[in-house]
């Protein structure tokens, strides 16, 4: 009994941290959310998000750069995955270390340098980064989501069943059908938890779309920063709210396929 | 100082963290040491990121505010501690104000803030006389561009709640030497002369060569000036625009006063027609531009990298301007393309802005806080200021003189340095005898002059008025000095830019608008598309498994049905 409660004891500070840093800033944010900027309650900051087409038409860019972004890195990714995963290949982790070393450096030199590279390639087809704001944005993305996508996935495919392949091969599927069949099935959890591990932050983040977009492509992110920095508190809050839902939406709908709790645990390391 | 959002320096200054804090606790710590007593009068002062003298440790030079402090305890024998914290936006330091958490005893905040904390009650007046160096050596062309500020209809109050600190210009910065312009064939006259012209942003010959501020106010204060530049008709009635104000302002139909308050009328219209159309002229803008910035646009322009044309507060211009020229002189590359930075304040008029030191109304410290504002308009130390972070303080006076003519006049005579002169350590200076030593007509090649007795009238003590006649080699037009110091012929069309009050709200929309990525109308229709087939295939994907259990239940039931039926055969039979 005694030992029972001092293993849950251990719990106690991880208890702590969620709810001093998890827990009570969202319960601010539904504050915000739902009051006026004179603390009453009110629905000024969801009717003025639900009515305007320039909100909206944001958060549909955001959902569709992440949801592109997404598929770039899982089309980039999972070959990688694969490849990284086979020892023939990739002796003693060193591949996947270098894949991983630039997440150590500094995210907004990354970007900054990324976007003087851009300028020199664009520059030898003579024309600027300021012209193709879509395709430096999804560039930046691309190499700054790109480890997230590999890890997991990697991970995954470490424990990929080699005998059951074979097994499919054997009994007659094709290549393609092998893959759509076998692999994917065996590496869902990797690829549902990487696609997360993609998406939200997308939509999210505003230093990459603020950079290399050259302040052109407004994601959610940037709107909700906006939103703050003007001192609408409200209306920024209630945007947080809306992405908090995404999140959980998301979640839930992804539910079923993160695979049993060891791969889970794997995957979203 | 005018950067309202400066998110990648934020996130830089986390990478040197150390570095950017360190300064501000050291000199807190340092003073709480210095006196450990309880007669420590600590002063909270609340300014702008890098906006003040901080000295040089290494060489010994104490910041500004520990000047201050020595010098309280000499002369007076109180022992002050200043505590000395910084904000980089209006908006955050606006909002920490108005929830009442902060103790601060002077905040510098920009023009309109300062309207909107006098509108809005935050704020209290200073005392009479209390500021007597502010008083003697303000320059009177800042004196009374804040005069005329009017809150709630009336002129005359910002100056009695607030003393000006660094003021400048919204203008071009630009690069004649951008190696983009000879492919579109621009030479460097051609430029020079169209960036005398708001309009010029909008020109296709400009397209994906110019950056505009991501920043809301500012960016609207040049789309007004296009919007408005000809004669437009607002709710039924008829306005000059700046154009025709300016003509006339030529010819002598308009004086100066009356130009000045026409241009500012006009700059300062924000009624939801007038943010409807500046928002279409944005959109526009915004098509033609390489992008927005807010903050790294002064880096790129010094590496002559990205775009030609940058909208550009007057402080960040200068400081891009010796950035610029500290690159070239350092490059060793025989390759290098030299970069010589130009700023223009375009001539149908320009936005005109100043940061001011104002005391809340809930400071402990009224006096003290009087004391430090004072300490910092005498002349020396506006100096030191103005050396050390490169924006124009409001203050003249002879020591102001002497540092600018150190810097750009030609003629410049070390006899003629008056009282302190240890900030001008290090700097080249020519003397007069070389320059008149010149023949004439190579004079006129190498040097024209300016006047700026605008700024320093009824200020000098020591030097005559005469001196604030600059001699400024033919080279440097447009440069650092004019960047600092505006042409005469410009003031009048300088307009001060008003806090919009209520129609914030209204232009914040505008601009979200103006910002928000549009897509192609196809986009919108294959979303539409995709949405209803994943709806669809959900909906069919159900039914079919539905119809599948349906099926097996059946099969089952009849299984069962057929098993009773042969049960009641067998039984029968």
């Amino acid at each position: 009994m005694k030992y029972k409660y001092f293993r849950k004891g251990l719990a106690l500070p991880f208890a702590l941290f969620l709810i001093l840093f998890v827990i009570i800033p969202i319960l601010f944010i539904i504050f915000y959310a739902f009051t006026d900027n004179q603390g009453f309650f009110s629905f000024d900051a969801v009717v003025s998000f639900f009515t305007s087409t320039t909100k909206l038409n944001v958060l549909l860019v955001s959902i569709l750069v992440g949801l592109f972004n997404t598929v770039l890195c899982l089309l980039i990714g999972f070959p990688l995955a694969y490849l990284l995963a086979n020892p023939k290949f990739n002796k003693n982790y060193v591949l996947v270390m270098l894949f991983v070393m630039p997440m150590w450096i500094n995210f907004v030199l990354r970007t900054g340098a990324l976007r003087d590279l851009l300028s020199i390639v664009l520059g030898w087809f003579n024309t600027t980064n300021g012209e193709h704001p879509l395709f430096c944005t999804m560039v930046g993305m691309v190499t700054n989501y790109l480890p997230f996508t590999i890890l997991p996935l990697y991970s995954t495919m470490l424990k990929l069943d080699k005998s059951q392949i074979e097994a499919a091969q054997d009994l007659g599927c094709n290549p393609f059908k092998t893959f759509t069949r076998n692999i994917i099935p065996q590496t869902l959890p990797g690829l549902v938890s990487a696609s997360m591990m993609v998406f939200m932050p997308t939509i999210s983040s505003y230093v990459i779309s603020d950079t290399l977009s050259e302040g052109k492509i407004m994601l959610f992110g940037n709107s909700i920063y906006l939103s703050f920095s003007n001192s609408d508190w409200n209306g920024g809050s209630f945007m947080s709210l809306i992405m908090l839902i995404i999140i959980f939406i998301v979640m839930f709908a992804t539910k079923k396929f993160q695979g049993n709790g060891s791969e889970r645990r794997l995957s979203a390391w | 100082m005018r950067n309202k959002n400066r998110i990648l320096p934020c996130l830089f200054s986390l990478f040197i963290l150390g570095v950017n804090l360190s300064p501000t606790y050291e000199l807190s710590n340092q003073v709480i040491t210095k006196y450990a007593d309880d007669e420590v009068e600590v002063l909270n002062v609340y300014n702008w990121e890098d906006y003040i003298d901080e000295g040089d440790e290494e060489e010994g030079i104490p910041s500004l505010i520990e000047e201050f402090e020595n010098k309280m305890l000499e002369e007076e024998g109180r022992r002050v501690s200043v505590v000395y914290s910084t904000f980089d936006t209006n908006e955050t330091m606006l909002s920490e104000l108005q929830t009442g958490k902060s103790s601060y005893d002077l905040i510098c905040p920009s023009d309109y803030v300062i309207q909107k904390m006098i509108a809005e009650d935050l704020i209290q007046p200073y005392d009479d006389g209390s500021t007597p160096n502010y008083d003697k050596y303000v320059s009177p062309f800042v004196a009374d561009k804040i005069d005329n500020i009017e809150v709630n209809g009336e002129k005359g109050i910002v100056s009695r709640y607030a003393r000006g600190y660094m003021w400048g210009t919204l203008g071009l910065l630009y690069n004649p030497t951008f190696s983009g312009l000879e492919a579109k064939g621009i030479t460097e006259d051609e430029m020079q002369e169209d960036m005398k012209d708001w309009l010029s942003l909008w020109d296709d010959k400009y397209s994906n060569l110019l950056a505009i501020k991501d920043s809301m106010r500012d960016t609207y204060a040049v789309g007004i000036m296009k919007t408005y530049n000809d004669d437009f008709e607002l709710d039924g009635q008829n306005y000059e625009g700046f154009k025709t104000i300016k003509e006339k302002y030529l010819q002598g139909i308009y004086d100066e006063d009356t130009y000045n308050e026409k241009v500012s009328e006009i700059f300062n219209l924000n009624d939801s027609t007038t943010i409807t159309r500046v928002g279409n002229d944005l959109q526009d803008l915004k098509n033609n531009a390489y992008g927005f910035e807010v903050d790294s646009g002064k880096t790129d322009m010094a590496r002559g990298m990205y775009f030609a044309i940058n909208v550009a507060w007057s402080g960040d211009a200068a400081w891009a301007m010796d950035m610029a020229d500290e690159n070239n002189e350092n490059s060793t590359d025989p390759n290098y393309h030299e970069t010589i930075l130009k700023y223009a304040i375009p001539e149908t008029g320009a936005n005109i802005w100043f940061d001011g030191w104002v005391i809340p109304k809930n400071s402990q410290h009224k006096d003290l806080a009087q004391k430090f504002v004072d300490f910092l308009s005498t002349p020396q130390y506006a100096a030191r200021n103005m050396n050390y972070i490169g924006y124009t303080p409001v203050i003249a006076g002879d020591e102001i003189l002497d540092l600018v003519q150190s810097w750009y006049d030609l003629r410049y005579d070390e006899d003629s340095l008056s009282l302190d002169s240890s900030y001008l350590d290090g700097l080249t200076l020519v003397t007069k005898d070389e320059i008149d030593s010149l023949p004439e007509e190579e004079k006129e090649d190498k040097y024209y002059m300016k006047d700026i007795s605008y700024f320093f009238e009824g200020t000098l003590e020591n030097k005559d008025i005469s001196d604030s006649i600059f001699a400024i080699g033919a080279s440097e037009k447009d440069r650092q000095f004019d960047t600092q110091y505006p042409d005469s012929s410009l003031l009048p069309g300088l307009a001060v830019m008003a806090d919009f009050g209520s129609q914030n709200a209204d232009l914040l929309l505008m601009w979200e608008n103006v910002k928000n990525t549009s897509l192609p109308l196809y986009a919108y229709i294959l979303v539409l598309v995709a949405v209803v087939a994943i709806i669809i295939f959900y909906i069919v994907y159900k039914i079919s498994k539905h119809n599948v259990k349906e099926r097996r239940k059946a099969r089952k039931e009849m299984r069962k049905d057929s098993s009773n039926a042969k049960k009641l055969l067998t039984e029968k039979l």
